[in-house]
């Protein structure tokens, strides 16, 4: 797919606060592209950067090959979906949606053609009258993104668009939402401290702490290949070995030389998701084997967690398994797992 | 069933007491200071004049057809359209300068506003004789004019509609600029970023946005400066010098010169039934506008 925004070493600061650190990203035509990461680690900065509400420090904006620092806000072709909503309180439903196009000196007929398209695509029929505190804010998220949408714009930008939202609604919303951005064809970047959220609805996610991007990759990589120690943690569950990697092993106080041919030498951690790891009740013979004592097992219906307790390790590592399963608390077991599967990540 | 009653007797002289008690002050100020004075008002309005002043108790509607007289509907005429001008002015000036302050950075903010009032720390009449240095024949504007060679006579900017109208503006302004203030303040800034992403350039988010939304503020300051504009009988009286009659000259001429209580009492009620209409009809859009926080 062609790129579209192309973000090139951008940084803000506020103070002694770095917001943004010369951070690069490129977005792709029609792409549902997620940004994620804690709270104040500078993904509003940077979607209000691309919305023109901030001017960087230093680094570059392009939009489909023209440079946006400096265009005004009313003069691009973005359009942002506020997380307040920001919705005009002396207008109606229909007023607010319509301000956009009334801005653009459209002829009255298609304002009314592109609201009453827009009203029926986001679910507001009937409501075109209503002031926004006479709707709820399920309505009014709909409203926010009808207002946005009916401008057509080359990007949209949405700042955490359900974080106000019930948590149901919002499970619903998360999948109207790849609908809609299927259905007009625009490119959406979506905010988020949600990382399900961002897993269940983008094309890409772009990882950010503390201003910097730390990893860009579609859901799948990031959850089975993270580069990063931050993105290993924040995304999913993950236990950690802290060990080191020499002659193409891995060795841990509890591991004796597990094949990892690929990794470069030095401090590492060893990460493996819990779904990774096989449990047996007897030792088999291969290095790659823990062995610990359960701590305790707790059954979800499809999955079971179990706790296992390592010998010298603070934490226990998480196992989960498909289906029932049980062992007794304090009974030794066997972790196992395919060295392909674990990754290795500098420390 | 029967402990749940006891309980709610019991509660019930209590809750009385706490009512009488947040009430009370509010209360009695209002029953002392603006019950009674009304009902005084409006039972001397009844009533035929005592020859030395005060009332004499023989009920009549002859006060109210003296009022209808084509000369006092005049003088409120021209009373309404000075306290008017007044308040339109003070909104011109008043709005930019409301505006202004909210785009300040938050530390200037709170002195801005303290400038603002600071005049209203001096006694009123002091200020409203300084008008009088500064416009009469000899005054400091009239030799400013002479000095830069714009006039060779000594101009005097006094005793007429203008200066009645410069010096109620000056008494009056900061209540204009306070509810704009207080009303600009409180529009959430991510709606003019909203209207701004939505593609209007500044201006047309201030007619949009901000205009509509400061509407309470703009009526508030509006009731603030006209009801005491037309009241006033102070800066008629210094700047206007008897040039310019308003009500408030007329019903204090009542009270102390003619001694006709009961004629100034109607004046009085007139003004007082103006009034009202227009906190009614503040009331309405501020009932409104609440709606929409
Ligand atoms: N206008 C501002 N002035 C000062 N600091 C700011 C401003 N906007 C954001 N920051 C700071 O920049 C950092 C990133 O903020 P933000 O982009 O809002 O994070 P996020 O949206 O990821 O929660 C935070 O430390 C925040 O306090
Ligand atoms: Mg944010």
């Amino acid at each position: 797919m062609p790129e579209l925004v192309h973000i090139a070493k951008v940084t803000k600061r506020f103070g002694d606060v770095t917001a943004v650190d010369a951070v690069d990203l490129t977005i792709e035509e029609n792409e549902f592209f997620a940004l994620l990461g804690p709270s104040g680690c500078g993904k509003t900065t940077l979607l209000r950067i691309l919305a023109g509400f901030e001017d960087p420090d230093e680094g570059q904006v392009l939009l489909g090959g023209r440079d946006l620092v400096g265009v005004r806000p009313y003069d691009r072709p973005v359009n942002m979906m506020f997380q307040s909503y920001a919705l005009f309180p002396h207008l109606t439903v229909w007023q607010n949606i319509a301000y956009g196009l009334v801005e653009e000196r459209l002829p009255k007929r298609e304002i009314e053609q592109r609201v009453g398209e827009v009203i029926a695509k986001v679910g507001l029929e009937g409501l075109e009258s209503r002031k926004p505190h006479q709707i709820s804010g399920g309505q009014k998220q709909r409203v926010a993104l009808a207002r946005a949408i009916v401008k057509r714009p080359r990007v949209l930008l949405l700042d955490e668009p359900l974080a106000a939202l019930d948590k149901k609604i919002r499970a619903d919303m998360q999948l109207e939402l790849k609908r809609l951005q299927h259905e007009v064809g625009i490119t959406f970047v979506v905010v988020t401290h949600d990382q399900e959220e961002a897993m269940s609805m983008a094309d890409r996610v772009a990882v950010m702490n503390q201003g910097r991007i730390l990893q860009v990759a579609d859901p799948i990589t990031l959850y089975e290949r993270p580069a990063d120690y931050f993105v290993a943690q924040f995304i999913g569950e993950m236990n950690f070995i802290a060990g080191e990697v020499r002659d193409g092993r891995f060795f841990s106080p509890e591991l004796e030389g597990v094949p990892a041919p690929d990794a470069d030498a030095g401090p590492v951690w060893l990460a493996l998701r819990p779904e990774k790891i096989v449990l047996r009740e007897s030792p088999g013979a291969t290095p790659v084997e823990l062995e610990g004592r359960v701590e305790t097992t707790t059954f979800f219906g499809s999955l079971t967690h179990c706790y296992v307790r390592l010998p010298g390790r603070e934490e226990p590592v998480v196992v989960t398994a498909p289906g029932p399963r049980t062992f007794q608390p304090g009974a030794t077991v066997w972790m196992t797992w395919r060295p392909e599967d674990a990754v290795l990540l500098p420390r | 069933m029967t402990k749940r009653l006891s309980k709610a007797d019991r509660s019930r002289p209590t809750r009385w007491v706490g009512r009488l008690l947040t009430l009370g002050p509010g209360g009695l100020y209002l029953t002392l200071f603006l019950a009674v004075p009304l009902a005084v008002i409006v039972t001397y309005s009844f009533m035929r004049r005592g020859t030395f002043g005060g009332v004499v108790y023989q009920p009549t509607l002859e006060n109210y057809r003296r009022a209808v007289d084509p000369l006092f509907l005049r003088i409120l005429w021209d009373s309404v359209r000075i306290g008017g001008l007044t308040t339109l002015l003070a909104l011109l000036i008043g709005y930019p300068a409301a505006f202004a302050i909210t785009k300040l950075p938050t530390r200037w903010r709170l002195p801005a506003l303290v400038a603002i009032v600071l005049p209203f720390w001096s006694n009123f009449l002091i200020r409203t004789y300084a008008w009088i240095v500064l416009l009469n024949r000899e005054g400091i504007l009239s030799k400013a004019l002479r000095a830069v060679g714009l006039t060779d006579e000594p101009v005097g900017f006094l005793y007429n509609r203008g200066s009645v109208v410069v010096g109620l503006l000056y008494a009056y302004l900061p209540l204009m600029i306070l509810p704009l203030y207080a009303a600009l303040d409180r529009i959430d800034p991510a709606l003019d970023e909203a209207s701004a992403d939505l593609g209007a350039k500044p201006w047309r988010t201030f007619i949009r946005v901000t205009v509509p939304l400061s509407l309470p503020g703009m009526t508030a300051g509006s009731i603030f400066v006209f009801v005491p504009s037309i009241g006033n009988f102070v800066v008629p009286e210094l700047l206007g010098g008897g040039q310019a009659v308003m009500v408030g000259n007329l019903i204090r001429d009542q009270f102390l010169r003619a001694r006709d209580w009961p004629f100034g009492a109607v004046l009085s009620l007139s003004i007082v039934g103006l009034m009202m209409i227009l906190l009614v009809v503040q009331a309405v859009q501020l009932k409104r506008t609440r709606a929409h926080a």
